[in-house]
């Protein structure tokens, strides 16, 4: 059952409650008998507003909870009624999303209050709870979120945010008749302007909970309602921080222990019981006299002033750094850029428009027009003073400047610049100031670095033979700035010149004396290196280690090792190999270069990550690449491992494509294991297996040496501490593959797993990788953390998206694939149940009986194939029961992450009413559905919204009959058949509704089979004579009825092996 | 060492209110600006009168201190039943003295920056001084006066002057009242503010505090657009490379009695909040980090 989870405060606090499509024997009665049952016994009955139709009753709210946040589990005790004012059509509330209710369009909008049934949360619980709202698929957990929800969740990151920056400021206030330490936000510059532009989003929704007995509907305005949670919150994260580290030392010790008689013990002063307070739980001052708590209140915010007043000033001080200009020409030897003057220019920047910057000069000149600066209780002239005044606390060369009248910069040396870029510019950042630095200066030094290259030259190995990751290398030191070596002379005249901040070459460079030393190290005598080919590797990607005190700023290799390096940059480097000679199709040229690159990794033993877009061949890409090493004399078997729901999918295209390459697929109960299987498996060429088994089976498959090993769907080990991932890590092989058709590039922490599975140890151990690329870049600090992750990865990770130039001109417009689905054991069953009842019934029946059994069990074992509640018409539960219905929802998941859309037919009404529902449940977002009994008004607007409306939904489910036909659908660009008619011209007629005039992309068409049984074998048929088929299947299934009981029996049977788990 | 004026036994209970000075030894200044502005005090170097005076203050027999423009009151209490009333009047500057000084203080930024931010700047002794403002004031540019009738600086003027100096230890700008205006009064001049920007203030005070906000009817406005939050930037995220870089940014906090230094004490919270505030970013319970 679909559930979305909201969130708003109520007096000050977080209180969730859920919306949930009421129950259907009440659907379409009045309001009043909607009121959940549960919560009508539960809480007894009153006067308040009506029960929202919606609101989850409490097991569900808590089940909510259980699946987001299983710690936070505030119970029934903290159950409360709650108004929540709504917008209201025809006497109902308006749910936030059609997946709970159809929304009525008719009638007027307003607001009114309904009462809903919400959870008052702690901090904790809050903290917890919202942390669910980070998760960019929590529709995986079977919980919507609202857009109010995810708004509080953003709110509490920005807390975190501000957190983080230190932005925070120690306050004392007086709030219901009792004084209060606590820690108060600081909201200036960009946090200012984020934090507007936060309550300028926040959903009205999240803030319309109010009392039952309020007659009002609220109108907290939103900046004042984020506020207040962000007071509530960053108060909490720092008091944390003060309970482990008290400021003022550890909290006084009570008159118990009298055990350090310190006769004359200091009595705390006002300001210790003040820092004492602010490390306590609560905060409270009490117990102090009034009047020093007040002196004590009206001190703070003498101090803290200044803040309040940059806080809100319109224009900020900002610092620029000007570098000196020198002229061309100028030589290393010469001394004059050391001694060149740098400037520290003074500048205001605007806080509304980050662009509008002037000149300090400018600013005093225009002091005495009105509103250039004009903030604070003093005037500009005092706003500017005390800038500088604080300014100058932090950075030398402000303070040496204020000798001036009216300072509008500072020159500096080569040694003050650059001082104020390491050490000055940060502390004047996170004061809150505007700093200019030039554009070579990056968080991490200069762009530009003293730094060591690698030249090997020549014949590499000193055995000779073919050259391997594990062949030791000899190679030179050279020492170079960046790209380029620079020569001994260079070196001296650098170390000559004694600044931090030089410039050669055009560029500046930052340089240390212990640089400087380990660079004449590595020219007088530390030259010579070696080491293996897997570390040059990774000293040519740029890893960031320090060799010989130095950076590495790459390697220059000729010879063997340099065309390895050179071909290791991409498919378009790597040499083409021809498709092998079984191959049945053709290869297109992208995919001959994909193969190509899986070829050469695989010769050198490294893993390799084919992430192409979905439909374009990732599977045949995969087995021609089986194929060759077999045609090659491969002996060993390859295992690939899949979801359930492929595992058909892949035996079926090795047929198809590659019939040479036995297949074992390993999969049912009645599966080989331990020694069968040890000795078995080596007569095939590939084993095929799920990850469930894989896992369940590691023991004997991790004592076979495979040829390679590949992943298929390999997000399914995205986490490292999974069983199929640590399973995946043991299994013994000199050539991985991962597959995956998700943009793995942009969830950083998955990659990590992929890449100790593909390449291990590549990126370090987990806490590295975390402290070195995840946290950096999650943060949004790390722009070139990201770069350096992307060139290390760049050479094993192929991502070809359908929408590029080279692979749109490969592509036919329309491009359609079978995909074959796994029964489940359910499915299995109840097919073999249905068949073992008809059969009978057909050998016994005559003329037209006959063919109306043969039909309706034709029907019944399509239902079947289906999803078994389709069959059983019992609105059971839906999820995993059907390989059908879960290939479905893992294709779509990738149509949807691509930003996508899609139509999906079935013939079956009843069909499309469970894909809705379950789609709708897995994903959280509306999916459409028409059939032929929505009438044509209604209708007309299902396909305006799907093909017009900008954030429509991107999932259409279609019957046949009702939207075969007409239709413009051209939005969509994949075409999914959920059940087929066995008749082209209708199948195509469907998917012409989106592969017509107006369509700009290809076309993806997806035919779903299910393998081993009447599906696959009729498809094979009709495959088998397509030339025939417009004649003898023209008209649908009918001629199925013409055959004789042994051909049927042939059709309808079961192929066993084909069944899953 | 308390000499002749050391009190009568019978009368050590002393009295509730009484100041004490917050030096239990050692001199009442130990800022410069303190030392420096009580120095006409140590004109007469140790004498009995100092120590006695210096009793009187650490005794808790002031009775009472306050502070006006150009003018202290106190009240303290020696062994006479009735405390003691004692006037003390400092030399006013002229309007023009205290135009100069503006003067001169505009010449140089440090000096409302400095002021500005809380702290007192060292050159203006010398510049006060010669603009004719005894902001540090010599013997007879002040005029005591007691009830005892005795002449100059009695020893009673003199331990309320001793817990005075003490007072601009803590706050300097007290200097500034005792020659007839106050600190905030010499800034404004300094930097001057106009009416105009006054009500222009007022005004955009007020309309930021906007009343209310109902909720909009329409559906769609009402839940809000889940794509739209997602999207909703938060700016970039890191430990600042200096801890507590904003509250040391505002200075030190006015005359703190603390046993830690102020921004010693916060430093490691400002630290140790960073690296929470960052998990709670990231949406993280706890750092699980620890290296391998």
């Amino acid at each position: 059952m679909a559930t979305i989870l909201h969130a708003g405060l109520y007096s000050g606090r977080l209180h969730v409650w859920a919306e949930t499509p009421p129950p259907p024997r009440e659907r379409g009665a009045g309001a009043s008998a909607l009121r959940p049952a549960a919560a009508a016994t539960a809480l007894g009955d009153d006067d308040g507003p009506p029960f929202s139709p919606f609101t989850a009753p409490y097991p569900a709210l808590a089940r909510c909870l259980e699946a987001l946040a299983p710690g936070c589990k505030p119970g029934e005790r903290r159950l409360r009624r709650l108004s929540l004012w709504t917008a209201t059509r025809a006497g109902m509330p308006i749910p936030s999303s059609p997946v709970i209710a159809a929304i009525d369009e008719e009638g007027e909008t307003r607001i009114a209050p309904w009462t809903v049934l919400a959870l008052d949360l702690s901090i904790e619980e809050s903290m917890e709870l919202l942390y669910a709202g980070n998760d960019p698929r929590p529709q995986a957990r079977g919980v919507g979120l609202g857009a109010d929800f995810l708004f509080w969740s953003k709110a509490l990151r920005f807390s975190g945010a501000l957190v983080a920056r230190q932005h925070f400021l120690p306050s004392l206030v007086h709030r219901d008749s009792s004084w209060i330490a606590l820690w108060e936000p600081l909201l200036r510059g960009d946090d200012r302007r984020l934090f507007q532009e936060l309550a300028r989003s926040m959903p009205p929704a999240a803030r319309a909970l109010a009392s039952r007995e309020a007659e009002e509907a609220p109108e907290t305005p939103p900046h004042v309602a984020l506020e207040l949670f962000l007071a509530e919150m960053v108060d909490h994260l720092v008091r944390l921080a003060a309970l482990v580290v008290p400021p003022g030392g550890s909290p006084r010790r009570g008159g118990r222990s009298a055990r350090t008689p310190k006769p004359k013990a200091e009595e705390p002063t006002i300001h210790d019981r003040w820092l004492s307070a602010l490390a306590a739980p609560l905060g409270h001052m009490d117990g102090s006299e009034a009047a020093q708590l007040e002196e004590l209140a009206e001190r703070v915010k003498v101090w803290r002033e200044p803040a309040s007043v940059f806080e809100t000033s319109p224009f900020r001080l900002g610092f620029r750094l000007e570098e000196p200009e020198i002229a061309e020409g100028l030589e290393l030897s010469d001394e004059a850029f050391a001694m060149a003057p740098w400037h520290l220019r003074y500048v205001l920047q605007s806080t509304a428009d980050s662009s509008l910057i002037v000149p300090l000069d400018t600013a005093w000149r225009d002091l005495d027009r009105r509103g250039v600066v004009g903030s604070g209780s003093l005037g500009p002239r005092a706003f500017l003073l005390s800038a500088l005044g604080h300014a100058a606390g932090l950075c030398e060369a402000v303070a040496q400047s204020l000798d001036e009248a009216e300072p509008c910069g500072s020159p500096i040396d080569a040694a003050g610049a650059h001082q104020f870029l390491t050490q000055a510019a940060p502390a004047l950042e996170e004061a809150g100031y505007a700093v200019f630095l030039p554009a070579w200066w990056t968080a991490e030094g200069t762009r530009t670095h003293l730094s060591v290259r690698a030249r090997v030259e020549g014949p590499s190995t000193e055995g000779g033979g073919k050259l391997t990751l594990a062949d030791v290398v000899k190679f030179e030191w050279r020492v170079a700035l960046g790209e380029q070596e620079i020569t001994l002379a260079e070196l001296h005249a650098l170390a000559r010149l004694k600044a931090p901040l030089v410039r050669v070459r055009g560029q500046w460079v930052e340089v240390n004396a212990e640089e400087l030393r380990a660079a004449a190290e590595v020219w007088s005598k530390d030259a010579e290196g070696k080491t293996t080919l897997r570390d040059l590797l990774q000293m040519a990607l740029g890893s960031n280690r320090l060799q010989k005190g130095l950076r590495v700023a790459g390697v220059d290799a000729r010879g063997e090792v340099g065309l390895f390096l050179e071909r290791l940059r991409g498919p378009e480097a790597c040499e083409l190999v021809e498709t092998p000679q079984g191959f049945q199709g053709e290869l297109r040229p992208y995919q001959l270069r994909g193969l190509s690159w899986l070829h050469f990794l695989r010769e050198w033993g490294l893993g390799a990550c084919l992430a192409d877009d979905m439909g374009l061949g990732k599977t045949i890409q995969t087995l021609a690449l089986v194929l060759r090493a077999k045609e090659n004399g491969e002996q060993r078997p390859w295992l690939l491992v899949c979801p359930t729901s492929v595992v058909e999918n892949w035996n079926h295209e090795a047929r198809r494509f590659t019939p040479q390459i036995q297949v074992l697929v390993h999969h049912g109960v009645d599966r080989r294991r331990g020694p069968s299987f040890r000795e078995g498996v080596l007569r095939y060429d590939m084993v095929v297996t799920s990850y469930a088994l894989l896992h369940r089976d590691i023991d004997f498959l991790r004592e076979v040496k495979w040829a390679g090993v590949v992943l298929d769907e390999a997000q399914n080990i995205k986490n490292p501490d999974t069983k199929q991932a640590k399973s995946a890590r043991l299994l013994k092989t000199e050539s991985r593959i991962a597959l995956t058709g998700t943009p793995v590039e942009n969830n950083v922490g998955d990659l990590w797993s992929i890449m100790e599975f593909l390449n291990p140890g590549f990126l370090g151990t987990w806490s590295e990788f975390k402290r070195n690329y995840y946290v950096p870049i999650q943060t949004g600090a790390g722009a070139s953390a990201l770069e350096r992750l992307k060139r290390l990865t760049g050479p094993f990770v192929l991502r070809r998206l359908k929408t590029d130039k080279a692979i749109l001109a490969e592509l036919p417009d329309k491009n359609e694939m079978k995909v074959y689905c796994t029964l489940t054991q359910e499915q299995a069953a109840l097919y073999t149940a249905v068949l073992a009842e008809a059969e009978e019934r057909i050998a016994k029946a005559e003329g037209m009986r006959r063919r109306g059994e043969i039909l309706a069990t034709l029907g019944k074992l399509k239902q079947v194939c289906n999803h078994p509640a389709h069959y059983l018409g019992d609105g059971s539960e839906l999820s995993t029961r059907s390989g059908k219905l879960t290939r479905l929802r893992e294709m779509l998941e990738e149509v949807l992450e691509l930003g996508e859309r899609a139509l999906v037919f079935t013939q079956f009404a009843r069909m499309g009413t469970l894909i809705q529902q379950h789609l709708q449940d897995a994903f959280g977002n509306e999916v459409l559905f028409l059939h032929g009994g929505v009438p044509q008004g209604a209708r007309d607007r299902i396909v305006r919204r799907f093909q017009d409306e900008v954030d429509g939904p991107s999932i259409f489910v279609l019957s046949l009959k009702a939207g075969g036909t007409g239709l413009n659908l051209t939005r969509a660009n994949h075409v999914f058949h959920f059940d087929r008619w066995w008749n082209p011209s209708v199948e195509n007629q469907a998917t012409d509704r989106a592969f017509r005039i107006g369509q700009t992309r290809d076309v993806q068409v997806h035919k779903f089979v299910c393998a081993g049984t009447l599906e696959e074998r009729i498809d094979t048929m009709i495959e088998g004579k397509k030339e025939l088929a417009e004649n003898i299947v023209g008209s649908g299934e009918g001629w199925i009825t013409e055959l004789g009981d042994q051909e049927l029996k042939e059709i309808f049977s079961l192929r066993l092996e084909a069944v899953g788990e | 060492m308390y000499g002749r004026y050391d009190f009568p036994r019978r009368k050590k209970a002393r009295p509730k209110t009484g100041l004490v000075a917050k030096t239990k030894k050692g001199p009442f200044a130990e800022q410069w600006w303190a030392a420096h502005w009580m120095s006409f005090l140590e004109e007469g170097g140790e004498s009995p009168a100092r120590a006695a005076a210096e009793a009187l203050a650490r005794g808790g027999r002031v009775l009472s201190l306050d502070v006006e423009p150009g003018r202290v009151k106190a009240q303290v209490q020696d062994e006479r039943e009735t405390p003691h009333q004692i006037s003390i009047q400092f030399s006013k500057p002229t309007a023009t003295a205290w135009r100069k000084l503006t003067t001169a203080l505009r010449a140089r930024a440090v000096f409302g920056a400095k002021l500005l931010t809380g702290e007192m700047p060292s050159e203006i002794e010398v510049v006060s001084r010669e603009a004719g403002v005894p902001l540090f004031p010599l013997r007879d540019e002040l005029k005591a006066s007691c009830d005892c009738g005795a002449p100059g600086i009695c020893v009673h003027a003199h331990a309320a002057l001793l817990l005075l100096a003490e007072r601009i230890d803590r706050d300097p700008f007290l200097s500034f009242t005792l020659v007839g205006s106050t600190v905030q009064e010499l800034l404004e001049r300094l930097c001057g503010k106009s009416e105009e920007e006054e009500a222009a203030a007022e005004a955009a005070a007020e309309a930021a505090a906007a009343p209310t906000a109902p909720l909009p009817a329409d559906e769609y406005a009402y839940w809000g657009q889940v794509r739209k939050i997602r999207e909703l930037p938060l700016g970039q995220v890191r430990k600042p490379p200096v801890a507590a870089a904003v509250a040391r940014g505002l200075g030190n906090f006015p005359f703190w009695r603390g046993k830690e230094l102020f921004l010693d004490a916060l430093t490691p919270v400002y630290d140790t909040a960073s690296s929470i505030g960052l998990n709670a970013f990231l949406g993280e319970e706890e750092d699980e980090a620890g290296d391998e």
